[in-house]
């Protein structure tokens, strides 16, 4: 059972990550130097900081762990790790 | 096995992909970027802070240089990675990783912005070979 649960999650994941992908000219727009929260392909949360963007998914009693967290980086931006 | 990568984010050239991680507390699903000038595999501050990682209990490691800051590597011996492989199956793997703690509010601030790094040591304790062709947009992780 935990499997499948884990299965359908990497699943919903790799789904938001590909909306992410595909419309990332759009969310640099309105998210830039943000932090995004996806859900079912939507974003469902939105801050500067992960703690803010933690605090919102806190309020919204939304798991961490059923959503897809992703930093929209500022244009002209290069990050290296 | 093959594990299709994303060679960008936005218009920026990275490998990356989705992988679900798990300790024995929590788990979620993360992007992460495979990054072959990095030794080690490194669980971002955020994945360990999301996955409620013991940071204080853990035993020292390296001292691990990002982005021209210093921070003191942790080791965390429970992590589980699990990756979807291009036939649909998933491939997991238990890993020893290195972790970061900030010391300084500007530190944490830095450092929940870095995704976890998937290492060279990954690739070569799991037997992956990286093909990697940018100018066509096609790289993946193959494991025979």
């Amino acid at each position: 059972m935990v499997v499948v649960q884990e299965t359908v999650l990497l699943t919903n994941s790799i789904e938001n990550f590909k909306w992410i992908q595909k419309n990332f000219k759009e969310l640099e727009k309105g998210y830039e130097g943000k932090f995004i929260a996806v859900k079912n392909e939507e974003i469902i949360a939105f801050a500067s900081t992960r703690d803010a963007l933690n605090k919102e998914l806190q309020k919204k009693k939304i798991d961490i762990s059923e959503v897809f967290i992703d930093f929209i980086p500022r244009k002209g931006h290069i990050i290296l790790f | 096995m093959k594990i299709i990568l994303s060679t960008k984010i936005g218009d920026r050239y990275y490998l990356n992909t989705v992988a679900f991680l798990k300790t024995p507390r929590k788990f979620k699903s993360t992007r992460v970027i495979i990054d072959t000038g990095s030794p080690s595999t490194i669980l971002s501050y955020s994945d360990a802070m999301d996955l409620q990682v013991p940071l204080s209990n853990l035993e020292k490691g390296d001292i691990i240089n990002i982005g021209g800051s210093k921070y003191q590597g942790y080791i965390f011996r429970k992590l589980k990675i699990r990756m979807r492989s291009e036939d649909g199956t998933d491939m997991e793997e238990d890993v020893v990783v290195n972790t970061v703690k900030p010391t300084s509010q500007k530190e944490h601030i830095e450092l929940t912005s870095m995704p976890t790094i998937i290492g060279n040591d990954f690739l070569k304790d799991k037997k992956l070979k990286l093909f990697c062709d940018f100018a066509n947009e096609n790289a993946y992780l193959e494991r025979d």
